[in-house]
Parts: C-alpha cells; sequence; structure tokens
C-alpha cells in the first residue's frame, strides 16, 4: 500500500490528494540519532479493510481518531498497549478534545459534539452540511468551538448547542485552526495564516496574517509560535506580535506535510512518507531529531508528553520519544605529522566519540594531494582509525587541514592540521614513538622514556 | 662514533637516557653483527636493533638530500617532543640542547 494512490481518496476529500510520483530521495543529510523514537504498541481498529486516519487528539488517556472509516476511540492510559473503546460514523475528518467533550468534523458530514461515557460514545448537537457547509479544523477555547470552514468563513460556535456566534468572513478557506491560551491562529489556503482576536466573539477580527510557503493542512500552536503543516515543508511562524506574525523557519521536509503536534520542545510532523520529530528549543533553527519511516503512509500525529501517536492507512501506532536526546561529541587530534619521503605517505589518526550517540563524521580536506577515510560511524564512547594518505611530489613541506563534521549541528567541525613534511622530522615535532629489541632481545620503547631526556643516536652497522 | 660516546659517558650522571639504534636498509640485521660493531666503537649505551627501517623512516631529517646520513643524532624532552635533529654529532651544539632541557 505505501507510496499507492489509495481509492479511499476518490472516496475522501479530494483536497488531499497525495503526489501520484514519490518524492526524490531525501537530499538532506538525515542522521538519525539513535532511537529517539522507541516503539510502544500499536493498534489495527478494523482488521479487515484501510479506515484512513485522518486526526488524532489525545486527552484524559482517550485517542480520538476520526477517519474515513469511522471515528474511533482508543484507551491510552497505557500508550504501550491501546486498546478500542468505541466507534461511530464513518467519513470524518478533524477532532478537538478537551476535558469534558470532543467535537468532530467531517466535512460533508457538518460539525458534532461528541461526549464517552464510559465506554459509551454519545451524540450531541448537530452541525449538518447543508447546503455544503464544508467543515475543517476544529479547536476548542474555554468559552467557544472555533471551525474553520470552506466558504463559510472561521465560524465561532457555543461549546454547547454548537449555536453560530461569529465569524471571520475574511478567511476563504480555513483548513485548520488552534488555540493556545488566549492566542488563536487559523491558516486558509489562501490568505495564509492568522492571528485571530477572540475578544470580542460576536465580531471576531484578524489581527495579522502571514504568507505560507506551502499549502497549510494543519497548525499546532505553543508560546506564541505556531507549526504549520505546509505540504512540501514544516513553516514556523512567530506569532507573539499578533499584528505582524513572521516567518521563523520554513524547513523543507521532503513529502506531503498534513498534521503537525508540539508539546515542550519538540514537533511531530505527520509527512505522508515518513513522520519526523524535532526539536524546536529555538524555533527559529529547528533540529531534525528522528524519522520514521512509514510503514504505510503517515497521516495522522499527536504527541502527549513524550508519547507520540502516529496514525497511518490502517494503524495507530506509538512511540516513547527519547526527549534527552544527547549528541555524539568527537575527540581528535590538533595535528598529524606524516613524513616518509617523497611519494605516497600513509599515516592516521583516532577519532573518538566521547559523546552518548552514535557519531556520523564525515570528513574532507582542503588540499587535493591529502585523502582522509571520508566518511566512519563511530558508536557512543567507542574510537575508529582514520587513514591519511599523502602525496607528496617533492621534498618540501607544506600542511593541509582536514575538517571532521558531525551528525550533530550544534557540533562545530573539528580541524586537523596535516604537517607533511616528506623528508622527516623537525625540531619541535613530536618524536614518533618506537618499540624495538635491544641486542638481548628485550624491548625498549619511547613512550616509556616520557619525562625523561632521551639522546637517541641512529647508526647503520654495515 | 667516538666522540658521541664521549658526550654520552659526560651526560650519562646527568640522568638522561641513551639508545643507539642500527637500521639497515640493506636486509634482516645480524645481531651479532651490530654487537661486534659497537663493541668496535666502544658505545656503551643501550643499543636497540631497527630490523625493518620503520624508526629509519620516521626520523628522516628534513633537511637532509634523501641520502641516509649517519649517525643521526637526537634529543627529545620530557614531553616528547624533538629538541634536537641533526646529522652530524656536534657536541656544542648538543651540550647546549641538553644544558637548556636540564636546567
Amino acid at each position: 500500500m505505501k507510496r499507492l494512490l489509495p481509492l479511499l481518496f476518490v472516496l475522501g476529500c479530494p483536497s488531499e490528494q497525495p503526489p501520484e510520483t514519490p518524492p526524490p530521495e531525501d537530499p538532506v543529510s538525515l542522521l538519525p540519532l539513535g532511537d529517539a523514537l522507541a516503539p510502544l504498541g500499536e493498534l489495527r481498529p478494523r482488521p479487515q479493510g484501510t479506515v484512513h486516519i485522518n486526526d488524532i487528539a489525545v486527552a484524559d488517556g482517550v485517542a480520538w481518531m476520526p477517519s474515513f472509516g469511522s471515528l474511533y476511540l482508543v484507551d491510552v492510559t497505557d500508550p504501550a498497549a491501546p486498546t478500542g473503546i468505541a466507534d461511530a460514523g464513518s467519513q470524518l475528518y478533524r477532532v478537538a478534545v478537551d476535558t469534558d467533550r470532543a467535537v468532530v468534523s467531517g466535512r460533508d458530514r457538518g460539525v458534532r459534539l461528541m461526549g464517552l461515557n464510559g465506554d459509551q460514545l454519545q451524540g450531541g448537537p448537530h452541525v449538518p452540511s447543508d447546503d455544503g457547509y464544508v467543515a475543517g479544523g476544529v479547536a476548542l477555547t474555554a468559552d467557544h468551538l472555533l471551525v474553520g470552514t470552506t466558504g463559510d468563513g472561521l465560524e465561532v460556535r457555543t461549546r454547547q448547542g454548537l449555536d453560530l456566534v461569529g465569524v471571520v468572513t475574511e478567511l476563504p478557506n480555513v483548513v485548520d485552526v488552534a488555540v493556545d491560551g488566549d492566542t488563536v491562529v487559523s491558516v486558509d489556503r489562501e490568505v495564509g495564516l492568522s492571528v485571530i482576536d477572540l475578544s470580542d466573539p460576536a465580531s471576531p477580527t484578524v489581527l495579522g496574517s502571514v504568507a505560507l510557503p506551502g499549502s497549510p493542512q494543519g497548525v499546532a500552536l505553543q508560546d506564541g509560535v505556531a507549526y504549520v503543516a505546509a505540504s512540501g515543508s514544516l513553516a514556523i511562524i512567530d506569532v507573539s506580535t499578533p499584528d505582524a506574525p513572521a516567518l521563523l523557519a520554513d524547513v523543507v521536509a521532503d513529502g506531503v506535510a498534513s498534521r503537525v503536534a508540539v508539546d515542550g520542545s519538540f514537533v511531530a510532523l505527520a509527512n505522508w512518507f515518513d513522520t519526523r520529530v524535532y526539536d524546536v528549543s529555538d524555533p527559529a533553527a529547528p533540529r531534525l531529531v528522528v524519522v520514521e519511516e512509514a510503514d504505510d503512509a503517515s497521516m495522522a500525529v499527536a504527541m502527549d508528553g513524550d508519547v507520540v501517536y502516529v496514525g497511518d492507512w490502517n494503524w495507530l501506532r506509538t512511540y516513547r520519544l527519547d526527549a534527552s536526546v544527547g549528541a555524539p561529541d568527537v575527540s581528535a587530534p590538533a595535528g598529524v605529522s606524516v613524513s616518509g619521503g617523497v611519494g605516497t605517505l600513509e599515516a592516521s589518526f583516532r577519532l573518538d566519540n566521547v559523546g552518548d550517540r552514535p557519531l556520523v563524521a564525515t570528513l574532507s580536506c582542503d588540499h587535493a594531494d591529502v585523502s582522509v577515510t571520508p566518511a566512519l560511524t563511530v558508536d557512543a564512547d567507542d574510537g575508529a582509525t582514520v587513514d591519511v594518505a599523502v602525496e607528496s611530489a617533492d621534498a618540501g613541506a607544506w600542511t593541509a587541514t582536514c575538517a571532521v563534521a558531525s551528525n550533530d549541528p550544534d557540533e562545530p567541525s573539528k580541524q586537523i592540521v596535516i604537517e607533511v613534511n616528506p623528508e622527516g622530522l623537525e625540531v619541535g615535532d613530536p618524536a614518533p614513538d618506537w618499540t624495538l629489541p635491544d641486542l638481548d632481545g628485550v624491548s625498549h620503547s619511547l613512550s616509556a622514556q616520557r619525562g625523561n631526556v632521551v639522546m637517541l643516536t641512529l647508526f647503520s652497522g654495515l | 662514533m667516538p666522540l658521541l660516546e664521549d658526550l654520552w659517558q659526560d651526560q650519562a650522571p646527568r640522568g638522561i637516557t641513551a639508545f643507539a639504534i642500527s637500521s639497515n636498509t640493506l636486509g634482516p640485521d645480524d645481531p651479532d653483527t651490530v654487537a661486534d660493531y659497537v663493541a668496535e666503537m666502544g658505545l656503551t649505551m643501550t643499543t636497540l636493533v631497527d630490523y625493518d627501517v620503520t624508526v629509519y623512516d620516521d626520523y628522516r631529517i628534513s633537511d637532509s638530500d634523501g641520502f641516509a646520513p649517519y649517525p643521526r643524532e637526537y634529543i627529545i624532552d620530557r614531553d616528547g617532543t624533538i629538541a634536537y635533529a641533526a646529522a652530524t654529532v656536534d657536541v656544542a651544539a648538543m651540550t647546549a640542547v641538553l644544558d637548556a632541557l636540564l636546567e
């Protein structure tokens, strides 16, 4: 099923057509920092047939998953053992959940207030999809329900009866909306991201808008920063100045980003071909932490603390995110001396990873006559030998610089000076070590003499 | 080589270590031949045998002209750094370096 155009899309929402050809292999060097996503559990709500999970919201130990197959409720009190509770309806699209209620939208199914009483799923007031009413993303504030629509603006409704209170009419195609405290943002296919003023719910207004780098499909909001699944990329927007939201980062994700979730320092992106987790400690410089290759297609994502929920065609999968994601740490000598005459010279040095994540080192030198092991992987607390080969055309001494780049983007590359002195040693060079037998066969080594002044004479006995 | 032995005799009481290394680029050395040579030269320092001439290669001196000058003299400081390297036995120069290192 992976990367095939599913029949369900014909029945589903045509605006979410995936590309028919897979994107090129990721041109960015994605270097997963170990097993940052540890698999916990999985659940297939409908063992036969596909369901196409469209959204996931988790509250009070229950995952609400609207899908084209049904609305599935899953007990995730123990995220390692997700267990089905109930299901109802079909052709459902988005969900918003808080402590005492859930609101589910279904595009051509309208909007319905839902509740869970024990294991009984109960339906409440309903806004039908009469007259072409198309409901998209939904969100709950303390006082209201917000509904993004196509053609009917961004609606403000009551939480109880879903009665219409006010509308932002200038947003023609609102696909999602997100709330964090008093801040409300929407994403619109034509307008981009907007910050909404709800102080007068009867007359909600747009405070400011910013264009998005790609067609938005989902938005998440935390601490004045909005994260938008913008098809080809993850767009990160500073909304702390409501009348001037500003794009902080446009992270090309090489997929079809459709849903996004944020919790603490991490953002999870459902990206069709994979699920990506970014460290957004610095929202202007997000760091890719891990990529979960989608078995099927990653279409929905949620985060709850360090648990990441991923929904695809058939499965809900849960992961534990290692929030203490560490980093490799490169230790290498400052310099290497190479000598031994004109021609091809060989030397080596040790590269140690003194960090707590695997190191994927990429090495390069600034001189055409110096080559090094181009790349190597070193486990945490381990080391490897880097081979250096030098072509010395003549006896003159020269230097080159080789750089060791880490998969940890925060670690600056290490510079190693290669001192090429084809005809040998000069005062100030480290004395090459040796271990040699004496005339009685007893071994002696120079390194054992560290701390002593050593006088050395080389002679020929013949 | 007698010059070197004289220097060694002068410097040994100051606590330095000395090695004489026999390198031979012509083939496997014969310890007895080396021993005979050492005896003939009257060397009393520890004599080592560099059978595969790696030390010979590692300790090339940069201003040499590609020949294999012998003897070659080196002084290595307490940190393992070359403090003196020459293809002649220059007793005055070596003594000056040793004096500086042993101050």
